[in-house]
């Protein structure tokens, strides 16, 4: 790792203690750094972070996985034939477009006030994703592969099992990725809405009740859960495709 | 009996306006087996396009090519583009990539013959190839030589190669040409060889086939006298370069 890596963060905690001892903005918005560090790790200590994590990571993970089991095979077909991505097209653009969390509500009434509602907001805003960078990934493949595999008498099926699929993993790696990524987005924030669990719900009830410093170091795990978890996807993605980019 | 026929060849392109655009015009030329033949020609002249017809990727509509009296859907056909770095698959390893035609159904029994037809080569030609590394891993010219492998090794009739080595410097081209010409010597594969560059044309080649521009017809066939092995010492000789003036003022020569 890069020694300038740690140059940003002290430059933003020097910038927040500059704020908070010129009372530029009123403490009870913003608290002082230690206080927050300090809430920080008494968090930490007291483990019950833990089980709010766990909540929130346990949703992410299925909203996630269950995007890619649905969005991996949809995209590759829509790929493959693009007369079915054609007439589908406009749809697969208006959903895309569509702020996820507006569904929640709608989700509530299907599928009631548990994880239910939440994982399938989390599936239907990812899985599109995962849907779009598939279909990206294989209609960018490149002909010549395929014209080899062709001469060489490869059948329809093996041309497309052995080039396309491969020559589209790291776009789909890449949707992957991003829906991860957009996984923690929405489940943070349909934990808002309903639910006693979850990094989410913590946020907004320490809102509710002026427990700032609190408020301020869940807002500090979500945004470590999100990271964590796209760099651990990244390790993982480097590894298995390691042709991505070259 | 020719090894390759190919009789009044005639291809239209039609483009998105409705105008038909005619890329090939009477195309006939005999191949005899073991032949190693070379075109050159205009840029843009369709020779792309004739070598997608004697492969059987593009349909022939007017006339007829004959690969050992097969037609070429029906005839196994070889391609080395210019672009390696498509045409080769990254995920693989080298060898991986050189055995690519052995991972298919059609040749599911053979791996184990393709691995040792691999070895062989390697040892015949003196090759060594780091083939335990990927594509990525690999300079162009190695690159290069891993596709055609991959070609080779599973014995097409013939082997046409489109511009291979033009993405090349100057020296691993040159290097590449005698490469070639060391396969072509020991493997006695039919090849088709499309050049921009007239010098590699000439030194490679038993006939070299100058083309018109588009529509693509032949528009002299030139035998190449210089005795085989080649080296590439014959550049210097006045009558190559001769030869070369010669092939160059007929393609510039206005029909």
């Amino acid at each position: 790792m890069k020694k300038e890596i740690i140059i940003g963060p002290i430059l933003i905690l020097i910038f927040w203690y500059f704020l908070y001892i010129f009372k530029l903005i009123n403490p009870l918005f913003l608290p002082s750094p230690h206080s927050v560090i300090h809430q920080f790790f008494k968090l930490l200590c007291s483990l019950l972070v833990w089980r709010e994590i766990g909540h929130t990571l346990f949703r992410t993970i299925l909203g996630f996985i269950f995007s890619a089991l649905i969005g991996i095979p949809i995209g590759l077909f829509m790929g493959y034939y693009k007369r079915i991505y054609s007439s589908f097209e406009f749809l697969v653009d208006f959903f895309r477009s569509l702020p996820a969390i507006a569904l929640f509500p709608l989700f509530m009434f299907f599928f009631g006030i548990g994880d239910t509602a939440k994982i399938a907001t989390a599936i239907f805003t990812c899985s599109l994703i995962v849907i779009i960078n598939s279909i990206y990934g294989v209609t960018s493949t490149k002909k010549t592969r395929q014209l080899v595999a062709h001469l060489m008498e490869a059948n329809s099926k093996e041309i497309f099992r052995k080039v396309i699929l491969m020559d589209a993993l790291p776009q789909i790696f890449i949707g992957l990725r991003t829906s991860l990524s957009f996984s923690v987005i929405v489940i943070v924030a349909t934990e808002m809405f309903i639910g006693n669990y979850g990094i989410g719900r913590r946020i907004y009830d320490a809102q509710l009740t002026y427990r700032v410093s609190e408020m301020y170091s869940y807002i500090i795990y979500a945004g470590l859960l999100g990271y964590s978890l796209n760099k651990g996807f990244v390790f993982i993605e480097k590894r298995f495709i390691h042709w991505s980019g070259k | 009996m020719a090894k390759i026929k190919i009789d009044n060849l005639i291809k239209y392109y039609s483009s998105k306006n409705g105008d038909s655009l005619q890329v090939i015009n009477n195309f006939s030329l005999e191949i005899n087996n073991g032949e190693f033949i070379t075109f050159f020609g205009p840029n843009g002249c369709g020779k792309t396009t004739l070598l997608n017809l004697i492969s059987g990727i593009t349909p022939i509509e007017n006339g007829q090519i004959l690969i050992d009296s097969k037609t070429p859907t029906k005839a196994r056909t070889g391609m080395i583009f210019q672009n390696y770095e498509e045409s080769l698959m990254p995920w693989l390893s080298c060898e991986d990539n050189i055995l690519f035609p052995f991972s298919l159904k059609i040749r599911k029994f053979e791996r184990e013959q393709g691995k040792e037809r691999l070895n062989n080569l390697l040892k015949e030609l003196n090759l060594e190839l780091p083939l335990k590394n990927y594509p990525y891993q690999l300079s162009g010219g190695q690159q290069q030589l891993v596709s055609i492998l991959r070609t080779l090794i599973y014995n097409p009739d013939v082997i046409l190669m489109d511009e291979p080595f033009s993405a090349l410097d100057y020296q691993t081209r040159s290097f590449m040409q005698l490469i070639l010409l060391d396969i072509w010597h020991k493997e006695k594969t039919t090849i088709l060889f499309v050049s921009h560059d007239i010098e590699e044309a000439i030194f490679l080649a038993d006939r070299l086939i100058l083309l018109n521009s588009l529509p693509t017809s032949v528009k002299e066939i030139v035998t190449i006298p210089f005795k085989r092995p080649r080296e590439k010492t014959i550049f210097e000789l006045d009558d190559f370069y001769h030869l070369k003036t010669k092939c160059l003022r007929t393609i510039e020569r206005v029909n």
